[in-house]
């Protein structure tokens, strides 16, 4: 049974952050709007993980998610010409579907999860550290690791060549 | 010689590649010399394997291991039994007196060595089906005949009329085609082999279950029903005379359609072991008998008559194999194919002499100008009418008797009647053709001389074939010989059959004379009392007006209905407002359309669909 | 006892490592090129890296499998069989681009030969993981890369909105994959496949099922998407119509490869249980699963391809069609499942080059992407017609060539498992699907042609097509010959844990 302690209220209200944000970014018809919508769903990411005892991921989701890449968007829309309002698309029953998609997918998914049996114990979060996930990374993940080196060199050449104007 | 066979098909290879590589630096002429020459040297160890079979040499079986499929080793190789040595001989013989028919009818068209390639490739797939020891094999080269059709109904591409029929003819045998790959599979799983003797050896000693016998037999016949033009997948045959009429007299009389009524023949103890399909063959091809006949009654086109009449005889050889009539539905095929093969070379003659005129009702007194065409024709419509003493009464003679014999009288009687049908509609041609007066324009011109003695060659056997059967039943005890099929029906055939088949012919050769000679009894009197029947036979009883209602337009919907989802509902009216598209500056605001959320969307509902489909029962039941 | 970095026999990597050196160097080297230079060099020096890459690939044949930091990167006969149809399909790719690089229009022609490159270093790392993150971060560097290429002809609109579509849906793709892969890590508390599917075994006896068919599904979703079966389909004709042609090549080929190698290895690799699970129900839900994906992509497929007159449009729904064919033997859990899937990737890579290749050439030459472009190519080009016909033959499934034999040996495999309504479908929708590319015959035999003179072929592509059409016809006259070959491999080796493979803790 759920039971009113701290930690349920700080669960109910982070996560009334998360997916607000993310239904005003959807609603919103500015663009520096939606991204701050956007930053508050970051934030309330953020805080869900501190409530899961992951203070390395939830500090990392602030720097990297809620800083660097909202802040990143911001000036790549403040320097791009872009029309910064969005139209409405005026399909009504394309809302009507999606809204049966969507909201099938949810009830599956909640008809799954409260279907299944969990058991009691729960993994003892004190022992994550920091070290321990370093360890791993350059360790057992060394190669994934590597390639997504390689990885974001590609998405970095991607995005200069497709961005960048041509002198012609 | 036997152990040479498998040189036949290799000839017409060799010149077809000969004629694709050289057709650029070729002329007609040597076109039509390398074709031919390959033919004949075809017919040539045809004759001679022929011979040998004939002076009681054992089956032969040449072959080594192609592929494996877990256990069973498939073997491509080629088999030499009776059956096989005599199809060899029907179809290299016809196939190089076609050669050397088409110089003369093809001269002056500008493609001839691509025709004479296309006419060496089908030989070689032909002569290839023919000698095919396994399914798979077999069916290789039933797929390569088809493709050969293909090309060779669509030879003069720019008749849109042509184009159409080759497309029809490919698809729609291909429906066919796919029950034969059924049968090939099921039979595979079943027995665990390709090759006919294991398959049949596990058939006899009841490893196959019955009904299974009887699917694969009937699939078999499918396959034959789209090859070989029988009800409801006739009706391609008929649009195949789009194509030069050298390439009717082969493929589409003579041979290639007669590769049905062949697998029937050759898969003959499947059929055996299951009375339902035996049964199948029998009615399927009684009904086509009559019912492409009775077509053939009013068609205006000599090519399209000719046509039906084919569509009618081969059904006429499946009515004889479904009555158990190995040897008469052998025996028949046989016969038509020299007398139809000469009967459609005569049409081309008649064509190019009225410089190519094919409608009869502007055709007439031929005789008095071409009177050795005349003869020829006359010959094989006497054959193919069954009257005696010409081969086709024989061999018609005898399937009505497989038929009355294995106690079908329903079968016998449609088989009477519909060679009624055929003796009249053949002398209607014929006396619409050569007698009267002519009722065309312009002159009529000469055929050349390399036309008419393949004709005249084709005649003999026209004429005499039926004596391989007659005083003695010489041929089918030949080739029944160590098959273990009866070779003639048991119990004696009764006097009176013959006499009652032949006075049938008779008839439609006297009715015709009376009306179109005679004119004493005026076509229009006949039509006129029941003038929906005389339209429902003109329009072929509107079956490609069924299938384009029923069949083809459901189809066409259902692509437009995938279409129209994918082209206006998934890519919206961004598509129609392609000017949005052409201003550079608002390409961004275009591709933003919603169209990508649609696609997710789509894949979105389908991935929930097939999850609530599949574990419905366990999520919420 | 734990092993550190250099007990490892880091050779085995050769391939990649060569591939991603090859990568980085061109890289470099077309920072020191002018601007103006011909770059094509560069595709050389790539050309070249990709055959040393094939021959340090096929050399491994026969060797005992190896893997590397508890199975981030294993090598086994299965991963090896892939990663040689994944060189040689790029080898050919760069072959062909020589051609369409000259036209100007890819503006950045050095970077788009290292993003092949890296692209195909992505597949190779998904046909040689067993462990979930490598696997993910592999079709990452292979999707990213794809995304790039297909908008490279940065001025044509239809490129852009190719690579528009394509990295919006593929990111959905990649967010359910990852979705379906957290759930796997949540039942089983490890990337690595093998283990997670010991204890995936036993979470479904403990209740869990539904987490792990969840699991599955989502991942379906991903997988279905990156090998273009329907219903994750829809991004196909647009991306295939917009990207530059030897990129939708790529694509069609090299990538659908990699995806089925990746599905293949998910799930014989982490859902096997499913199938000797003591209730036949798991079997079955994930058999119909995959059947009904492989149906409809057959269906939708190969009917809607009717309607279409674009020529890569046409091929991108024909190649949705293929998808569907080659899941059968996955589906069936046949018995000759690798031999056949392997066989018939093989067939459809060879012909789909090579129809692509001459695609490409027909377009070029006429200046549209319309069927018409091919009208009369029987008399302006020869042999190009002729070997076009070949491929259209195979893909259709006519005897003698391989496509035909592909076709057969899935049949087999649906009949040997009872699954007829599969072999029914198949078998009608290939009969449609004659239409379509006897459309394309038709156009060029039987059309008299519109444009004048011969067609120009360059040197690569006409390599590049006689290649594949020699292909073509081998594998379709002595198709025993590949199979053998197919069959020494040892592919049970996929299946299981190395060297008992106790698995590094976590």
């Amino acid at each position: 049974m759920i039971s009113m302690n701290g930690e349920f209220i700080a669960f109910f209200l982070l996560s009334v952050m998360a997916i607000a944000g993310a239904v005003f970014m959807i609603n919103f018809t500015r663009v520096v709007h939606m991204i701050l919508a956007l930053a508050f769903t970051f934030l309330g990411i953020a805080g869900i993980f501190v409530t899961l005892n992951a203070e390395f991921l939830a500090v990392v989701q602030v720097l990297i998610y809620t800083g660097a890449v909202s802040i990143l968007m911001l000036f790549g829309i403040m320097l791009t010409r872009h029309r910064d309002e969005t139209r409405d698309g005026g399909r009504p029953w394309h809302a009507f579907l999606c809204f049966l998609g969507v909201g099938g997918f949810f009830a599956l998914l909640m008809r799954i999860i409260y279907g299944s049996p969990f058991n009691g114990e729960t993994a003892k979060t004190e022992t994550f550290s920091v070290s321990g996930l370093g360890e791993s990374v350059f360790k057992q993940y060394v190669i994934p690791f590597e390639v997504t080196s390689i990885l974001l060199l590609v998405a970095l050449v991607g995005a200069i060549i497709l961005a960048k104007k041509e002198r012609s | 010689m036997l152990e040479n066979a498998w040189t036949i098909p290799l000839f017409p290879l060799v010149a077809f590649f000969l004629l694709l590589f050289g057709r650029k630096s070729w002329g007609e002429k040597a076109a039509a010399w390398v074709g031919s020459l390959a033919a004949f040297a075809s017919l040539a160890v045809s004759a001679g394997v022929l011979a040998e079979r004939l002076s009681g040499a054992e089956n032969s079986l040449l072959s080594f291991s192609w592929l494996t499929l877990g256990e069973t080793v498939i073997r491509f190789g080629i088999e030499v039994d009776p059956l096989n040595a005599l199809m060899l001989l029907i179809v290299s013989l016809i196939s190089f007196l076609v050669h050397v028919y088409s110089y003369g009818y093809m001269k002056g068209d500008g493609r001839v060595p691509v025709f004479y390639a296309y006419l060496s490739l089908f030989t070689f797939s032909m002569l290839g089906l023919v000698v095919s020891a396994n399914l798979l094999q077999l069916y290789i080269f039933w797929e390569l005949v088809g493709v050969c059709s293909f090309l060779l109904i669509g030879f003069w591409y720019f008749k849109p009329e042509a184009k159409q029929a080759a497309k029809k003819a490919f698809v729609v045998t291909r429906i066919g085609d796919i029950g034969l790959f059924l049968a090939l599979l099921l039979a595979f799983w079943y027995t665990g082999s390709l090759e006919l003797g294991p398959i049949f050896a596990a058939v006899e000693a009841g490893q196959v279950p019955a009904e299974m016998v009887t699917l694969i037999a009937v699939l078999i016949f499918v396959g034959a029903i789209g090859k070989s033009g029988q009800f409801p997948l006739h009706t391609w045959l008929p649009d195949a005379m789009e194509g030069p009429t050298p390439v009717s007299a082969l493929i589409h009389a003579a041979t290639m359609v007669a590769a049905g009524v062949y697998l029937v023949a050759r898969t003959f103890p499947l059929f055996e072991a299951s009375p339902v399909a035996l049964d199948t063959v029998a009615y399927v091809g009684a009904f086509t008998a009559i019912f492409a006949a009775s077509i053939g009654l009013v068609q205006n086109d000599i090519k399209r008559v000719l046509a039906y009449s084919t569509v009618s005889q081969l059904g006429y050889m499946m009515l004889a194999l479904g009555s158990a009539g190995y040897a008469a539905g052998a025996f028949h095929l046989m016969t038509h194919a020299f007398f139809k093969a000469l009967l459609f070379l005569a049409a081309g003659a008649v064509i190019v002499a009225l410089h190519h005129q094919q409608d009869i009702r502007k055709m007439g007194g031929l005789w008095s100008t071409h009177p050795g065409i005349g003869w020829l024709f006359l010959i094989g419509c006497l054959a193919i009418s069954g009257i005696p003493p010409f081969s086709g009464f024989f061999s018609k003679d005898e399937v009505l008797a497989s038929a009355w014999m294995d106690g079908r009288p329903g079968v016998f009687a449609v088989g009477v009647v519909a060679a009624f049908f055929t003796a009249f509609y053949m002398f209607r041609l014929f006396f619409l053709v050569f007698t009267g007066s002519f009722r065309g324009e312009g002159n009529r011109g000469s055929v050349p001389k390399s036309m008419l003695w393949p004709m005249g060659i084709l005649a003999v056997p026209a004429v005499a074939a039926g004596f391989v059967e007659y005083p003695t039943p010489f041929f089918s005890r030949w080739l029944t010989e160590g098959t273990g099929l009866a070779a003639e029906a048991g119990g004696t055939v009764p006097l009176w059959l013959p006499v009652l088949a032949t006075l049938a012919s008779l008839a439609g050769v006297a009715l015709a004379w009376a009306m179109y000679v005679k004119r004493v009894l005026p076509a229009d009197d006949l039509t006129k009392p029941i003038p929906w029947g005389y339209r429902l036979l003109k329009n072929k009883y509107f079956i490609d007006e069924i299938y384009a209602k029923g069949v083809v337009l459901p189809y066409r919907w259902l692509g437009a209905f995938l279409r129209g989802f994918d082209r206006f509902v998934v890519s919206g009216l961004v598509r129609f407002s392609a000017g949005i598209f052409r201003t550079v500056g608002r390409i961004g605001s275009a591709i933003q359309n919603g169209q990508a959320q649609t696609y997710a969307l789509v894949s979105l509902v389908g991935l929930v669909l097939l999850i609530i489909g599949l574990t419905a029962g366990r999520l919420f039941g | 006892m734990e092993k550190y970095l250099l007990d490892y026999n880091w050779t085995v990597m050769a391939p990649e490592l060569i591939i991603a050196g090859a990568a980085a160097l061109l890289s470099i080297i077309d920072l020191l090129m002018k601007e103006k230079q011909d770059k094509r060099v560069l595709a050389s020096l790539g050309f070249v890296a990709v055959l040393g890459a094939l021959y340090f690939t096929v050399s491994r044949f026969g060797q005992q499998p190896y893997e590397i930091l508890g199975d981030t990167y294993r090598i086994d006969d299965f991963g090896l069989v892939f990663k040689t149809l994944l060189l040689t399909g790029t080898a050919l790719v760069l072959a062909v681009s020589l051609q369409e690089a000259k036209r100007k229009e890819i503006t950045a022609q050095g970077e788009y030969y290292y993003l092949l490159l890296t692209a195909l270093l992505g597949g190779m790392i998904l046909t040689s993981s067993a462990d979930l993150i490598t696997l993910f971060v592999g079709l990452e560097l292979l999707s990213i890369s794809s995304y790039i290429l297909a908008g490279i002809r940065k001025r044509r609109t239809d490129s852009n909105e190719a690579a528009w579509k394509y990295v919006v849906l593929g990111g959905v793709s990649s967010a359910f994959i990852l979705y379906g892969m957290s759930f796997v890590y949540g039942l089983a508390g490890t990337t690595n496949l093998y283990t997670a599917q010991e204890r995936m075994a036993e979470a479904m006896g403990n209740g869990m099922e539904s987490f792990v068919y969840l699991s599955l599904f989502l991942m379906l979703f991903g997988f279905g998407f990156k090998v273009a079966s329907a219903p994750f389909h829809m991004w196909v004709p647009d991306v295939y119509q917009g990207a530059p042609t030897p990129v939708t090549t790529f694509l069609a080929v090299v990538s659908k490869t990699a995806a089925f190698a990746l599905m293949i290895r998910v799930i014989l690799g982490g859902y096997l249980f499913l199938f000797n699970s003591r209730t036949a129900e798991g079997l079955e839900l994930l058999t119909t699963a995959l059947l009904v994906l492989a149906g409809l992509s057959m269906v939708i497929g190969n009917t809607v391809a009717l309607r279409q007159f674009n020529n890569k449009r046409l091929m991108a729904y024909s190649s949705i069609a293929h998808a569907g064919y080659t899941l059968v033997p996955l589906a069936t859990l046949g018995p000759m499942l690798f031999e056949s899937t392997v066989y018939y990737l093989t067939a459809y890579l060879l012909m789909t080059l090579g129809a692509f290749t001459v695609i490409g050439i027909v377009e070029r030459n006429a200046g549209t992407g319309d069927i018409s472009a091919f009208a009369g190519l029987s008399r302006r080009s020869p042999l190009t017609a002729a070997a076009m016909t070949i491929f259209l033959i195979s893909l259709s499934g006519i005897p003698v060539t391989a496509g035909f034999f592909g076709k057969f040996y899935i049949l087999i495999n649906a009949v040997a498992t009872q699954h007829f309504w599969i072999a029914a479908i198949m078998l009608a929708t290939t009969v449609v699907s004659y239409f379509y590319y006897f459309g394309i015959v038709r156009m060029m035999y039987f059309r008299p042609p519109v444009l004048e003179g011969k067609v120009k072929v360059p040197p690569a592509s006409a390599l590049v097509i006689a290649v594949a059409m020699i292909g073509t016809v081998v594998l379709g006259i002595t198709p025993q010959w590949a199979l053998e070959q197919l069959g020494e491999v040892n592919w049970a080796a996929a299946l299981s844990p190395l060297n008992g493979g106790a698995p590094p803790a976590q």
